[in-house]
């Protein structure tokens, strides 16, 4: 232990200017350090545990929660691990200034004390010496008086070298008296100059602690503890499943809600998990037929993010669901209003027509339905990246007794982007309901899906390739399935009528998705296909009740860049012989008051005229824009009213073109 | 996308045991913090203690929690075999 001087007086100061023990300081940063290790052989342990009860030794649901769990603690242990080691980098880097400026401190003062006491002598010296020299100057003065009429004898000359001989000491005397106070303030300076290095060495040094203080897991409180442990031993409870569909299936039936809204807390990833292997639609709409309206309700406000995006779940409860949870982000201050979420939240109240009114105690559900036609939040994935969503659009109760239509949108669809992609999307499935509308008495519902990562525009060259198409397939299938489920278990409805429109590379995920159903679809439509991948080389290859005469296609000769999408990715034309679908004209019919479509776009905008270098539709001349004969017989087609189709559904490589 | 549910109970015992060993607590050196200097050090170096001590604690008790949590899974799921492995010699 070091001992430091306690009077610091002869460097001008009242306390030492460089307090602190070197050797105290080395041992906190040593064991800082130690620490900073010991956390991290810990962290080195738990993940050691986290490999061993991976798959396939524990697996399912309960497995991923403690898994997402054990991770978060070993992420904090890591990092606790880390500030500390900064911590004891700082605390090193604070003991090596300490001693730099210790040792100069004491050494100035260490000089200090040297010239006080040369001083102290020289000051004494020049007092002796100024009083022999005037003395001696006297005995000179007096001599010069005794002799003033004489020269000068060998007394006054002896006198006189006296007299200056002490002057000339005296003289040295001086300069020793100021060389001393120069070393004094000298060593002064040097201690001053100290003191500055230490304080700025311990600015630096508490700057950087206070540096480390981010990043440590909050502490949880027993009850805390406890209400994990005690949603663990729910989740192990559940009765396993032979696959993870079939697990989030029980934990539906075994959990109240509000041991489900405790679980999202603990496992927010469980939403998306949801929406990636959700329960078989059928087990879920025969659950809920069972449960009472007020445990219903419950669940909408406990779990409404997996509510409302879970297939075989009626159209009303998922609107309904998704509302609420639509509402709680509104409301959200995380959510910057210029990041995809913001965008996208301003999308929907675009697209659901409530972007005008304003409040937080409005019903936005009550709203959305209340515009003609009415319209309602089916899908709705905030946190995915992309956030995914879909607007119904019409009565719900196409479920129990009319016909209901997805439609699957193309490239350039992204939400999140801009604020206006679902908006556009809704469009032109507003414009296919209207139709569909005046051709036959309802109910409809038309379902304006993006539920999928669509594709960017070129140069971007992923509408080439199928990963993205086959991803959404996955969810779309789903979903398709799930429609089924609702309309026959829950809207008892003996005969579902769903049918799936889609354009562009949208098609290709119809396609994709009508393979892999269960059930059949009532109609398929592919409007401007970017190509149907060659694992479905016919129409007999989709799940279409009637088989390939319900499956329809049509792209406009204006239309330059549909092609392209099939030229790029050598995906096959719908259009064509082999395929066997039914086509059917875009090519407006002015007799009959249709216009044509007169580029790629689902609803026209501006001046293009279609080529490769103006690809989009004009104003009013997109596949889904009101009046054009696309959307008319799209809407016939999509509806399986042959009939309203102009111009007629043909095979023109059979000779029965129109 | 399916996904097989499965459970190792030895294997989620071990690591319980693991979990639980690798979760002694250490015993801090008593360094005098006075020795750093200052007094703005000094209290540099407390808040830095008492931001970081319920930390290390909060991890502690997170993992004695996970490790209850293994054990018990182990528990309940071995119940559950023997329950199925009953019912079927009892023809349910």
């Amino acid at each position: 232990m070091s001992s430091r001087p306690q009077d610091w007086s002869p460097v001008g100061l009242d306390e030492d200017p460089t307090p602190g023990e070197p050797e105290t300081v080395d041992a906190l940063s040593s064991e800082l350090k130690s620490v900073a290790e010991w956390m991290w052989r810990r962290a080195m342990a738990w993940t050691d545990v986290l490999n061993r009860v991976g798959e396939p030794n524990w697996s399912g649901l309960a497995a991923e929660v403690f898994r997402e769990r054990l991770q978060a603690v070993i992420d904090a242990a890591h990092t606790a691990s880390t500030r500390h080691s900064e911590g004891a980098d700082a605390t090193w880097a604070w003991v090596v200034a300490m001693c730099d400026t210790q040792a100069a401190a004491d050494a100035a003062l260490q000089q200090a004390k040297h010239a006080q006491e040369d001083l102290a002598l020289a000051e004494a010296s020049v007092g002796m010496l100024t009083a022999e020299h005037a003395a001696l100057l006297n005995a000179v003065t007096a001599a010069q008086k005794a002799h003033s009429n004489v020269p000068a004898g060998s007394d006054l000359i002896a006198r006189r070298q006296q007299e200056q001989k002490a002057l000339a000491e005296l003289a040295a005397a001086k300069r020793l008296v100021e060389d001393a106070q120069q070393r004094l303030d000298d060593a002064r300076t040097k201690a001053r100059t100290a003191k500055d290095a230490y304080d700025t060495a311990a600015r630096v040094f508490i700057n950087a602690l206070q540096a480390t203080l981010h990043g440590a897991i909050a502490h949880a409180t027993a009850p805390e503890l406890s209400t994990f442990t005690s949603t663990m031993g729910t989740l192990t409870g559940v009765k396993a499943g032979v696959d993870i569909e079939s697990e989030f299936m029980n934990l539906l039936t075994q959990l109240t809600p509000e041991q489900v809204r405790k679980l999202l807390a603990e496992d927010p990833d469980l939403v998306q998990q949801f929406w990636d292997n959700p329960p078989d639609p059928e087990a879920v709409a025969s659950w809920w037929k069972t449960l009472p309206d007020a445990v219903r309700e419950a669940w909408c406000q406990d779990a409404p993010q997996i509510i409302g995006n879970l297939p075989g779940l009626d159209a009303d409860t998922r609107i309904h669901a998704n509302a609420i949870q639509f509402q709680r982000d509104l409301n959200d201050p995380t959510i910057d209003p210029d990041s995809p979420r913001g965008k996208v939240l301003r999308d929907i109240l675009k697209a659901l027509n409530v972007a005008k009114i304003y409040g937080p105690g409005l019903d936005y559900e009550a709203l959305a339905k209340a515009n003609i036609p009415p319209r309602g939040l089916l899908d709705y994935n905030l946190r995915h990246d992309p956030p995914l969503a879909a607007v119904a659009i019409g009565e719900t109760s196409a479920e129990r007794s009319g016909k209901v239509t997805w439609m699957i949108p193309g490239m350039a669809n992204k939400l999140g982007d801009k604020d206006s992609t679902l908006t556009g999307w809704t469009n032109g499935a507003i414009n296919l309901y209207n139709e569909q509308q005046q051709m036959e008495d309802g109910p409809h519902m038309v379902v304006a899906w993006i539920g999928y990562d669509p594709p960017a525009l070129l140069p971007d060259t992923s509408v080439f390739a199928g990963d993205r198409a086959r991803a959404g397939a996955a969810r779309l299938s789903q979903e398709l399935d799930g429609q089924y489920a609702a309309d026959r278990i829950l809207g008892g409805n003996p005969h579902p009528f769903t049918s799936v429109v889609g354009h562009s590379y949208g098609t290709v995920v119809a396609a994709n998705a009508a393979a892999l159903l269960h059930h059949d679809l009532q109609s398929v439509v592919f409007v401007a296909s970017a190509g149907i991948e060659r694992h479905i080389p016919d129409a007999s290859f989709l799940n279409v009740e009637g088989g390939p005469q319900h499956v329809y296609t049509t792209e406009s000769s204006k239309d330059g860049v549909a092609g392209l999408g099939r030229l790029g990715s050598a995906r096959a034309d719908p259009r064509d012989s082999s395929f066997g679908g039914r086509v059917y004209s875009s090519e407006g019919d002015l007799a009959h008051h249709l216009e044509p479509t007169d580029g790629h776009d689902a609803t026209g905008s501006g001046s293009d005229n279609g080529d490769v270098l103006h690809p989009h539709a004009t104003s009013g001349h997109g596949y889904f824009d009101q009046g054009t004969e696309a959307v008319h017989n799209t809407a016939a087609a999509a509806t399986g009213i042959d009939g309203q189709i102009n111009g007629g559904a043909g095979r023109p490589w059979m000779g029965t073109d129109r | 996308m399916a996904r097989k549910v499965t459970a190792d109970t030895d294997q989620l015992r071990d690591s319980a045991a693991a979990l639980k060993n690798a979760n002694v607590e250490r015993a801090d050196a008593g360094v005098d913090a006075a020795g750093l200097g200052s007094r703005v050090a000094v209290s540099a170096f407390e808040e830095f203690h008492h931001y970081w001590m319920p930390a290390r604690s909060a991890l502690t008790g997170s993992v004695d929690a996970l490790a209850g949590v293994l054990r018990s899974t182990a528990e309940v799921q071995e119940q559950r075999d023997a329950k199925s492995a009953d019912d079927f010699f009892w023809g349910f």
